[in-house]
């Protein structure tokens, strides 16, 4: 999950709600400690209710390619979650310009085939341009 | 894509799996989770008859009849 940066206060509040709605911090139950880590752009990992699984990779937007990956975000109903992903488009360009393994590629296919409505191949070039960018170099 | 926080995760559920005996309990719900989830989605994607055909090709279904319930717009 990449969230946008933010200050040491507003993340504290919001790691104490996450406390508070029963998720642990696997690095650290300090919001400084934690804080610290999202400042570097580490990733930290929330679990929920003491289970082992599964985790909840949290980190800070650190590039334009990040804080696009936010301004395009979407819902996708059929899933039944009522929360945002990335955008087809944009899980196209990551599977298929910095991923690629066997399975990514076949993902990408999949997502293809389910979403053709949703896909613009402008737009998965320019994301893959900017992966070859920001990513690759 | 992946940092060490991933390394670490890997080391955590292996730990996790040594030395407590329920592990199979989480990782079966979580599974099953995923199932449950991806049922959801297929039921939402058949409402249509668009769907229905993503439905088939997605999954190479040549036995279009044996499918009834879930592919009955085509």
């Amino acid at each position: 999950m990449i969230v946008e940066s933010m200050s040491k206060e507003k993340f504290s509040e919001l790691h104490k709600d996450l406390i508070k709605n029963n998720f642990v911090c696997m690095q650290s139950d300090s919001s400084e400690e934690i804080y610290s880590y999202l400042k570097k752009y580490l990733s930290v990992r929330y679990t929920y209710d003491q289970m082992p699984l599964p985790e909840m990779e949290v980190k800070f937007a650190k590039d334009e390619l990040d804080k696009y990956q936010i301004k395009t975000k979407i819902k996708l109903p059929q899933t039944g979650l009522d929360l945002y992903f990335g955008s087809i488009n944009m899980n196209i360009a990551f599977k298929e310009e910095l991923l690629k393994s066997e399975k990514d590629m076949e993902d990408s296919s999949h997502l293809r085939k389910v979403y053709p409505e949703l896909i613009s191949e402008d737009e998965i070039r320019k994301i893959k341009k900017m992966i070859r960018k920001l990513r690759l170099n | 894509m992946r940092d060490k926080t991933h390394q670490d995760f890997i080391e955590r559920w292996a730990e996790y799996v040594k030395n407590n005996p329920d592990w199979k309990k989480h990782q079966t719900d979580f599974i099953n989770a995923q199932y449950e989830k991806f049922e959801i989605f297929i039921k939402n994607l058949a409402k249509t008859k668009e769907g229905q055909e993503k439905i088939v090709q997605l999954y190479k279904i040549k036995n279009i009849k044996g499918y009834k319930k879930l592919l009955d717009k085509l």
